[in-house]
C-alpha cells in the first residue's frame, strides 16, 4: 500500500514537472503608442488608472502576470482568459478600429460594468486591486459615454 | 332625430380629429419596412420580447429598440452587420429546425448595408 501511493506520487511529481516544458507565450509585446486607448483618449488619471488595474491584464497586449502565473497548468488556464478577453475587446489595439466600432467597443465596456460581468469574479478573488466600487464603476460607465458620445462628434 | 344626427355626426368628427394624436402612429421608425420584413422572420423568434432566450434578448431586443441610448444603437448596428455578415446569425442550431430563416446573400448584403448607412445617420445626426 505504501509503496503503491510513492510510486503515484512520483508519477504525479514527474507529470507536473514534465508540464513545466509545454508553457503558452506570454501576452506582452511593448505597448503601441499608436493604437492602444488609453494613451488615445485622454482619460482623467483616475479612471485610466481603473481601467489600467481591472481590464487591462486580459483585455490588452501588456498582462502584468502574477509570479504563479509561470506554473503550468496555471499558466495555461490564465491563457486562455486573456485569449478570449482579447478577442471580445483589446484596448491595444482601439486606434485601429473605426469610428462606429470604437463606439460599439466603448458600449459593450459600458454594458458589460454597468452588469456587473466584469471584471470576472475568478480575477477578482485574486486581484484585489480591480475590485471597483460602486462609485468607481459608475464613473468609468459616465466616462464610456462620454468617450462615445465624443468619437461620435469627431 | 335632427338632434341624433347632429350628435352623431359631431362624435364622428371627433373621432377622426382624435386620429391625429395616434399614440401608435409610428414616428418614423429606424427600421424600413423591408428591413423589418427580414428581421421578423430571421431574428424575432430570439431577440423580440417574449422570446425565451434571456441571453439572446440582453445581446439585443427589437423591441425596445427605441429605448437604447444613441451609442447603444451605433454598437448594436455594427454587431448585426457583423454577425449577418460572417455568418454567426442566426445560429446554424437555430436554423436546423427553422431552414426558411436563413438570410439570402443578397439578403445578407442588405442587411449589412442599411447597418452602415443607418449607423452613419445617427452619428451625423447628432
Amino acid at each position: 500500500m505504501g509503496r503503491k501511493f510513492k510510486i503515484a506520487g512520483l508519477g504525479v511529481i514527474l507529470v507536473l514537472i514534465l508540464l513545466q516544458f509545454f508553457k503558452p507565450e506570454r501576452n506582452s509585446t511593448p505597448l503601441d503608442r499608436e493604437l492602444d486607448m488609453l494613451t488615445l483618449v485622454s482619460a482623467p488619471e483616475p479612471i485610466a488608472d481603473n481601467i489600467r488595474k481591472a481590464c487591462y491584464d486580459c483585455h490588452s497586449n501588456q498582462t502584468v502576470y502574477p509570479w504563479y502565473s509561470r506554473i503550468s497548468p496555471l499558466s495555461w488556464y490564465l491563457n486562455k482568459h486573456i485569449l478570449k478577453g482579447k478577442e471580445e475587446l483589446n484596448f491595444s489595439n482601439y486606434g485601429q478600429l473605426d469610428k462606429a466600432d470604437k463606439i460599439g467597443a466603448l458600449t459593450d465596456f459600458y454594458d458589460a460594468l454597468d452588469a456587473g460581468t466584469m471584471p470576472l469574479q475568478s480575477y477578482l478573488l485574486i486581484h484585489k486591486e480591480a475590485r471597483l466600487s460602486q462609485e468607481d464603476s459608475d464613473a468609468l460607465c459616465n466616462w464610456t459615454e462620454e468617450e462615445a458620445l465624443k468619437v461620435m462628434r469627431e | 332625430m335632427k338632434k341624433q344626427i347632429v350628435v352623431f355626426v359631431a362624435t364622428g368628427v371627433l373621432f377622426l380629429f382624435f386620429q391625429s394624436f395616434s399614440p401608435d402612429a409610428p414616428s418614423e421608425s429606424v427600421f424600413p419596412d423591408e428591413i423589418t420584413t427580414i428581421l421578423k422572420t430571421s431574428c424575432y423568434d430570439c431577440h423580440f420580447t417574449g422570446a425565451s432566450s434571456e441571453k439572446a434578448l440582453k445581446a439585443v431586443n427589437f423591441a425596445q429598440w427605441e429605448e437604447y441610448r444613441l451609442t447603444k444603437q451605433i454598437g448594436l448596428l455594427g454587431d448585426i452587420g457583423k454577425m449577418v455578415e460572417e455568418k454567426k446569425m442566426p445560429p446554424g442550431k437555430y436554423l436546423e429546425n427553422k431552414p426558411e430563416a436563413a438570410l439570402s446573400e443578397a439578403q445578407i448584403k442588405q442587411l449589412a448595408d442599411w447597418t452602415k448607412q443607418e449607423s452613419d445617420k445617427l452619428m451625423q445626426a447628432n
